[in-house]
């Protein structure tokens, strides 16, 4: 009777435990965009003055725990219309205990070199977009398991990453990647330091089976997160 | 000592019965959850006929997960707004005491305003309450809608469609799909004169120095884009 009461009991834990993992494991993570737009927390991304860099802190006001994720491709977009958009050139997946603050350093991309990069320390008014899931993220997603560790290369020193999505994104020539990097680099190292990233960039796009004649022929605008048509609204009605 | 056993197992099955209702978290549809008394839902419009619809502003006493089916057809009480269809599942999570989510959608009465924003309603008796109204695929008149959005979403995914708008364009050719599909036999339908005479308007109110010719691009990649959404969407239907 006491080994029945026993195996009962056991199988009772084993089953309550089965049930909690399966519970555990349907955990997911919230897409960032979408979770700001269903649950009421706090944030605000900083720019750190380069394209490649930003920081997002946020604040879990709920009694939740929040599981989020920042998916690479998310787009930053400045509402500054001198400051270049960014897109997220690496995941992100993190959880915030209720009622703390968490910051998070992200990987970006500027998106357009003809732009400036959004000041060191101000507060980027920004609109959330999903990924489009064109070639910048592949791109990206290549980029992000290449990259070496963060301690050899810092990702926010990525530059042939950022030189590619510039060409995928505008009419990119070698002498405007001259003149992006003149203010970091010695004039002696410049022609050697571009030319450098120039093919760098050159063989990320080959690997997305784009082709340098080819970036140059579709970089009129291409997959530049603004249009001409931005202001146009078709589905609007008076 | 048989029996006994058996009652150990017939009890052993009711405690992983009782278990069971815990490991299926599923999400309850916002039907379902509608017609709880324990949630409060009230649904405010955006003003907008395509894409973020409607604010839902909810109350709930305990923790749940809703989800808003794709095909969903919200029906405004007033006939003055139009009937809203939800383009894709959208979850959200309801926390206690409440909050607030947005839903997209797309309007389905070209001619009718769109679910107002509540500040822009004068008489607050009108204030946008929606009736929910689950689809039917029987439902024809419900059918050609998601059918257009699923085509048009698939069409995008494949690169089979312009992008002249950037993040507007699947957007703006699934709403002129769905409308013009509904006015087809009218004069005054969503045809490619009344696009181009939208594109113009849009141009001159702006003020943008556009050429003829990339209008001409804009407006026939637009209505191409439209063409093979509804010709798809036969073929898939």
């Amino acid at each position: 009777m006491r080994k029945i009461y026993g195996y009962t009991i056991l199988a009772v834990l084993i089953l309550s435990f089965a049930a909690s993992k399966v519970h555990a494991d349907k955990l997911v993570y919230n897409p960032f965009y979408e979770a700001v737009k269903n649950i009421s927390i706090n944030w605000r991304i900083v720019s750190m003055g380069y394209p490649m860099e930003a920081e997002l802190s946020l604040r879990n006001d709920s009694n939740e725990y929040l599981n989020l994720s920042i998916p690479v491709g998310m787009r930053l977009k400045s509402s500054a219309p001198g400051d270049t958009d960014l897109i997220v050139g690496r995941s992100e997946a993190f959880s915030v205990a209720p009622h703390y603050e968490k910051k998070i350093r992200l990987v970006t991309f500027g998106l357009d070199p003809r732009k400036k990069s959004p000041p060191s320390g101000n507060v980027m008014n920004i609109e959330l977009m999903s990924p489009s899931g064109g070639k910048i993220d592949e791109l990206l997603k290549n980029s992000s398991k290449d990259r070496p560790s963060s301690l050899d290369v810092p990702d926010f020193l990525d530059y042939p990453t950022q030189a590619a999505v510039w060409k995928l994104t505008t009419p990119m020539d070698l002498q405007m990647m001259k003149d992006f990097f003149a203010p970091f680099v010695h004039p002696k190292d410049l022609q050697y330091s571009a030319g450098t990233y120039w093919r760098k960039s050159s063989l990320m796009l080959e690997k997305i089976g784009i082709e340098e004649g080819e970036v140059i022929a579709k970089s009129s605008g291409g997959e530049l997160f603004k249009t001409s048509w931005d202001f146009m609204d078709l589905t609007r009605k008076r | 000592m048989i029996m006994k056993s058996k009652i150990s197992l017939f009890l052993l099955m009711l405690v992983f019965l009782s278990i069971l209702p815990l490991t299926a978290d599923e999400a309850v549809s916002f039907y379902q959850a509608a017609s709880d008394d324990r949630i409060k839902i009230y649904m405010e419009g955006k003003g907008e006929s395509a894409g973020d619809v409607f604010t839902v502003k909810y109350s709930v006493e305990e923790p749940v997960d809703i989800i808003v089916n794709e095909g969903t057809v919200f029906v405004p009480q007033n006939e003055k707004y139009q009937k809203v269809i939800i383009d894709r599942d959208q979850k959200a999570s309801l926390v206690p005491p409440g909050g607030k989510f947005t839903i997209t959608g797309y309007c389905l009465d070209p001619y009718l305003s769109p679910p107002p924003l509540p500040e822009n309603i004068k008489d607050k008796s009108e204030l946008a309450r929606y009736g929910v109204l689950p689809l039917y695929s029987s439902e024809k008149e419900y059918s050609i809608p998601i059918s257009l959005i699923r085509t048009a979403r698939l069409l995008y995914d494949n690169g089979k469609l312009h992008n002249d708008l950037g993040s507007k364009h699947l957007k703006t050719v699934t709403a002129w799909a769905i409308w013009y599909s509904a006015t087809r036999n009218k004069a005054d339908g969503w045809n490619k004169i009344r696009l181009i005479s939208e594109i113009t308007k849009q141009i001159t109110e702006e003020g943008a120095k556009k050429t003829p010719e990339e209008i001409q691009v804009l407006t026939d990649n637009i209505w191409d884009d439209v063409n093979n959404i509804i010709l798809y969407s036969k073929n898939l239907r």
